[in-house]
């Protein structure tokens, strides 16, 4: 008779089947097609919103599907020079995150290095403006003295650095063993051959979630171009629809032509409408960094 | 050589032929000799983008040898791009600020003193010295700022927050137009018990300002309000025996189910959802934003409309709610004591406040853009209405755009017949035009219509203890009203609620009118 030792060792299997588990798996899927549609859901209605009729949607009978098909309210967006400022936009953002990511990058790996002696220090400086700033008025004095105003620099120098984002570059770097570094050095690299061909390289996955971060602040931001910027033509696309959507509210408010006109466009599909040209292109940029996204932000968070 | 010599004789000829002109006698109408620039700035309404080559700076160049430069952030934000401007003193030779800005930088010397220059600026101190109310404008007792007023032309068009009602639902139950609030309650109770569903009085954006817009037709106020019925004196509101009467009142209609249960927490979307989908009976607001929810509301029924109605009498027997403002006080001129052509700066503005500047700033080019028909008045070009009427939701702007005219533009005494002329044109036919101006002719004068009045100037310490006290009074009145009007609370308590903030009020009512005094000269 011989006796089988490993069965008792071997784990108790998973009891596949059962209706127990059946239910908890429907309950699971169900849960999770819940939460997918609380989180899609008003993505969905903005969408909705924006391409139904403005009266419909006044009246709140725009829910579950569109009423009324109009593309009036894009339209409306789309017309005068709103091209010129998706490409003053485009500009910004791509130039402003060429420079974050090389500054970010030359900025952070000094601060890796152990032979810097000054390292602490410049550390402890640098960590300082995560906490305090020259508000407004010191900024906008300083953009004037350096003749930076009304030019695109004025939206890129400023913020050439987030600190934020330079210490999560700055422990990236740090995470790469310094022995890599140091055969490097034997082989008689210097510290920018070994920054732009080893370290660089090695932390694809970080910066690229660094573009994502410095793409998306500069796409978004209005505030530096609206203080900065003087020539209309020089505007970025956010100060365009945000002035399309706030000044059209107050407007209305201040001067309410009261035309008693039939309107397909209203302020609720302007501003679905204004959400949906402003968030699509960094939505269509999304999934082509996300596979790095994860694993760059994670870059850290966990030791050993 | 005689020919070199003929050819030398007539070539100097063409050089004084062309010399000429230029040693000629400018125009009278210059306002110097030389093209010179003027940098304005002001806030773009994204309705009206401002064109730099519209025909009006044209005009204006061509009449004042001055080239107007418009720099216009968007109006989005255009406090804090003025405040940075302001606070570096890197400001334009004009621009456009509010009542606090001037309060707040006058006295640190950013503006120009216009008083000072008061010879120079004549067609503007007759438009200021004519309305004594404007001097509520003053700092310290002199103008640093020129307010955007309005050239009155056969047009124009008062509003304000009136009473709009459904008058279909009025003459669908054969109800008289309510004379009293208390007729409003009784009819509004008739309705709701044919049409059950039905909210009543609906409002928006919060307790706060539907008191706002009802405190004063009840009688009373719902902060500090300047009382003409009680012998011309500002008193703080809740702090008298009539906000009880308001709070009476509400609470009757909230009981009676005849006021929106959600009129605290109503956003616009949602007030605007109830006035277009036939819910709401009526609403106390601006009467031009309500007309834009008509037309949906016809879209289910076209028997259905909302219409301004005669200010029902309070129990005080007062009839009295308070219209817009003719003038836009709010937006006013300042020339920066750090342009360095403060001269031609003081010369332009004025003329900006005579007929010869309102005219152009509100209709162009004569003969171009509009013609003066036989009684004098100013008349778009019928071939510019048609043109642009292309796009009816934005044709009053498109207009405006093109001519670089009304009150979104540099346009400091402002004719607003551009737009009310594209309004009345889009009518249709001359019987609908004659309805629409009827319509609104009707507002302005309507019994009990009560023109605002400015607030006084206060100095810096009144302003701080006035501050001070209102943030104290209005953290404990604010916390209590709605449990008043949800009858939470019994409306004898509200006593205690006045016994509280007594004399705190009474110090505020005593900063205000003292200033109120101090800026009449009494």
């Amino acid at each position: 008779m011989t006796v089988n030792t490993h069965a008792a060792k071997r784990p108790a299997p998973i009891r596949e089947g059962g209706v127990s588990r059946s239910v908890f798996v429907a309950f699971n899927y169900f849960l999770l097609f819940l939460m997918m549609l609380v989180t899609l859901y008003p993505l969905y209605l903005t969408v909705i919103v924006s391409i139904s009729n403005g009266a419909n949607v006044m009246r709140g009978e725009v829910g579950i599907l569109p009423v009324n098909v109009t593309l009036e309210t894009y339209r409306n967006i789309f017309k005068g020079d709103i091209l010129l400022y998706m490409r003053n936009s485009v500009l910004y953002t791509v130039l402003g995150t060429f420079v974050n990511i090389v500054m970010s990058c030359l900025c952070a790996y000094p601060l890796t290095r152990k032979s810097f002696c000054a390292r602490k220090f410049y550390t402890a400086m640098v960590t300082v403006t995560l906490f305090f700033s020259g508000g407004m008025v010191p900024m906008y004095l300083a953009v004037n003295t350096f003749g930076l105003m009304d030019s695109i620099w004025a939206l890129i120098l400023p913020g050439a650095i987030s600190t934020y984002n330079m210490i999560i570059i700055r422990t990236a770097f740090a995470s790469l063993p310094d022995s890599l570094i140091e055969s490097a050095q034997l082989d008689g690299a210097n510290d920018l051959t070994i920054l732009f061909r080893i370290v660089i390289p090695l932390s694809k996955a970080t910066l690229s979630t660094m573009v994502l971060f410095y793409a998306v602040s500069h796409w978004n931001s209005y505030f530096d171009a609206m203080l900065y910027i003087r020539t209309k033509t020089k505007y970025p696309l956010q100060i365009h629809l945000r002035n399309l959507l706030v000044a059209g509210i107050a407007s209305e408010e201040l001067q309410a032509a009261g035309t008693g006109q039939a309107f397909a466009v209203t302020e609720r599909t302007m501003r679905a409408a204004t959400i949906i040209v402003s968030t699509l292109p960094i939505l269509i940029v999304y999934p082509f960094v996300q596979r790095y996204f994860v694993s760059g932000v994670m870059i850290g968070s966990v030791k050993g | 050589m005689r020919m070199t010599k003929l050819l030398s004789m007539l070539l100097a000829l063409v050089m004084l032929l062309a010399v000429l002109p230029a040693t000629a006698e400018n125009p009278s109408t210059w306002l110097t000799d030389e093209l010179t620039t003027i940098t304005v700035m002001r806030g773009e309404n994204a309705l009206q983008p401002l064109k730099a080559d519209t025909i009006k700076l044209q005009t204006i160049k061509e009449l004042l040898n001055i080239e107007l430069v418009v720099e216009a952030p968007p109006s989005a934000n255009y406090n804090d791009t003025k405040t940075a401007r302001i606070n570096s003193n890197d400001m334009p030779d004009i621009m456009l600020v509010s009542t606090s800005d001037v309060r707040s930088f006058a006295r640190k010397g950013m503006f120009v003193n216009l008083s000072e220059y008061r010879d120079e600026l004549p067609h503007l101190f007759a438009l200021l010295d004519a309305d004594p109310s404007l001097s509520m404008l003053t700092v310290d007792g002199d103008f640093y700022s020129a307010p955007s007023l309005q050239r009155l032309n056969k047009f124009v068009r008062r509003s304000g927050n009136l009473f709009n009602f459904r008058t279909d639902l009025l003459a669908k139950y054969d109800l008289e137009a309510p004379k009293t609030f208390d007729d409003l309650y009784d009819a509004m109770l008739v309705i709701k018990q044919n049409e059950p569903e039905m909210v009543g009085l609906t409002c928006r954006s919060g307790t706060r300002k539907f008191m706002d817009r009802v405190s004063y037709p009840l009688g009373s106020g719902s902060s500090i309000y300047y009382d003409a019925d009680k012998g011309g004196v500002w008193l703080y509101g809740p702090a008298h025996e009539e906000f009880k009467g308001v709070l009476e009142y509400l609470n009757k209609l909230y009981e009676a189910d005849l006021l929106d249960h959600d009129y605290a927490t109503n956003t616009k979307d949602q007030w605007a959802q109830k006035l277009s989908n036939g819910t709401a009976m009526g609403t106390i607001d601006n009467d031009g934003v309500v007309r834009n929810y008509v037309a949906p509301l016809q879209q289910i029924d076209p028997s259905y409309n909302i219409e301004v109605l005669p200010v029902p009498e309070n129990a005080l027997g007062e009839k009295r709610i308070e219209l817009a403002s003719a003038d836009w006080t709010d937006q006013q001129w300042v020339i920066a004591t750090s342009s360095k052509k403060i001269e031609l700066c003081l010369k332009f503005l004025d003329w900006c406040y005579s007929e010869e500047g309102a005219i152009v700033n509100g209709y162009g080019k004569e003969g171009v853009t509009f013609y003066f028909d036989e009684n004098g008045d100013a008349i778009v070009m019928p071939e510019l209405l048609e043109e642009y009427s292309a796009n009816p939701a934005n044709a009053a702007y498109d207009i405006q755009i093109a001519l670089g005219v009304g009150l979104n533009d540099v346009s400091p005494y402002v004719d607003t017949g551009v737009q009310m002329q594209m309004e009345i044109y889009l009518k249709g036919d001359a019987e609908a035009q004659a309805a629409y101006l009827d319509m609104v002719s009707k507002i302005g004068p309507m019994e009990g219509n009560r023109e605002p009045v400015l607030a006084p100037p206060l100095s810096e310490a009144q302003t701080e203890r006035y501050t001070e006290l209102l943030l104290k009074v209005e953290n404990l009145v604010w916390q209590e009203v709605d449990k008043y009007i949800k009858g939470e609370e019994p409306i004898e308590n509200w006593d205690n609620v006045i016994a509280t903030i007594k004399a705190d009020a009474e110090e505020m009512e005593e900063i205000y009118n003292e200033a109120w005094n101090a800026a009449l000269g009494k």
